[in-house]
């Protein structure tokens, strides 16, 4: 473009205002070195650029500026707070959830379990062997029923082999029934309150919170 | 930590303290653009709570040019409804080539000798209010504020090339107009 022979007028305020790339400016000081025109118009448009600029400024007829509502001092520890709650007890019923759902997978009572409280393990033993079937063909939905059925298996037979040492029915019902007692203690809905209660309070402390900044926000 | 910081961090007179700093020249702008009064005053109050709500997600470094951002489009807006009401264009289609380079006069005062009174500052801001818009707006954010080509890019989202033209365009129309009211072009 250093060889420009038509006059630049549209650059010309681009190169006033030092906003042209370095080889158009190249260009244009270059044409404007030998053009007597180009020159006296790049000086009408900085004397325009300057009366422009030294315009003043308008005054408003009234302060524009809202005043956001002085919030009390407690809202900010408010606002923390809350948001630190939501989070420990959106925590605590995940933590919660967790526990109670492996509670319930140990502690349930299988048909397996309730034949061989009988006495009945022949039955018992059919019984395993379509929940372990049960249990592999609901593998994706539930992944811990063959291991428990496993496990529950190797408890009948361990009852299975006392039973045969001792070789009374009331050894065998002792035996049978021995594992099922602690998990009647511990309840078959897991411990403390129920993860539902966590999330209720977690859902309030964010309400709180939002509420808070919202108000910390208002104008 | 600055008053930006502050007001970022819901520090209401941070906020007050920043926006009283661009207060006067942001309705200078907005009532360049829709006429001084009422609803200039409107955009700009406007602007500042709307500013005030989003300045958490305010990520960017200027923060003067993000407000003229907000209040320059709530301007527009303004327009835009005006002139759908009455079926109008906002402006005339960019046009390509250079803006028409009026002959001056033989008489009167000379653009360069132009001294910044009272009469001068009444004829340019006459001149201004006939350039459109788009092209005043674009003007009056490079030559009263100081923006970057690339500032008013942003604020305008528009492209590079169209601000140069709206610039050129609009100071082409101005001193048109000065010439035409008498003031004599350094050329005549």
């Amino acid at each position: 473009m250093s060889g420009m022979t038509e006059h630049p007028d549209l650059l010309l305020s681009a190169y006033l205002d030092e906003a042209l790339a370095p080889d158009e400016t190249d260009a244009v000081r270059a044409h404007l070195d030998g053009c007597a025109r180009c020159q006296d118009r790049l000086g009408e448009l900085q004397a325009t650029s300057r009366l422009i600029a030294a315009l003043p400024q308008l005054e408003p007829r009234r302060s524009l500026v809202p005043r956001p509502e002085r919030a009390p001092a407690w809202l900010r520890p408010v606002r923390l707070l809350g948001a630190i709650g939501s989070g420990v007890f959106v925590f605590l019923f995940l933590a919660s959830a967790v526990i109670n759902t492996g509670s319930s997978l140990g502690g349930g009572t299988t048909t397996a379990e309730r034949l061989a409280e009988k006495g009945q393990f022949g039955a018992a033993v059919n019984a395993l062997a379509s929940d372990a079937a049960k249990g592999g063909v609901q593998s994706t939905a539930a992944p811990a029923a063959p291991a428990v059925a496993s496990a529950q298996s190797q408890n009948f037979d361990t009852s299975r082999d006392v039973t045969a040492a001792s070789g009374t029915p009331v050894a065998r019902a002792d035996v049978a029934s021995a594992p099922a007692a602690p998990r009647e203690a511990a309840g078959p809905s897991g411990f403390g309150p129920p993860p539902a209660l966590f999330l209720a309070v977690a859902a309030l402390c964010a309400l709180i919170a939002f509420v808070a900044h919202r108000r910390l926000r208002r104008v | 930590m600055d008053d930006l910081d502050r007001a970022r961090r819901g520090d209401a007179r941070a906020f007050d303290s920043l926006a009283r700093a661009h207060e006067r020249a942001l309705y200078s702008h907005v009532a360049r653009i829709l006429g001084a009064g009422a609803d200039a005053e409107d955009v700009v109050q406007d602007a500042f709570v709307s500013a005030w709500r989003s300045l958490p997600g305010f990520e960017g470094t200027s923060f003067k040019a993000w407000l003229f951002r907000i209040a320059r489009n709530r301007a527009i807006d303004v327009i835009r409804a005006q002139k759908r009401r009455a079926e109008l264009p906002l402006d005339p289609p960019d046009e390509e080539g250079d803006a028409g380079w009026a002959e001056p006069p033989a008489g009167g005062p000379e653009l360069t000798d132009i001294a910044a009174g009272h009469e001068a500052r009444a004829a340019v801001e006459a001149a201004l209010a006939l350039v459109p818009v788009e092209q005043r707006d674009a003007l009056l954010l490079r030559d009263v504020e100081g923006f970057s080509y690339e500032e008013i890019a942003s604020i305008t989202v528009s492209e590079i090339g169209t601000v140069k033209s709206r610039i050129h365009r609009a100071r082409v129309t101005v001193r048109n107009e000065l010439v035409a009211k008498g003031w004599k072009g350094s050329s005549g």
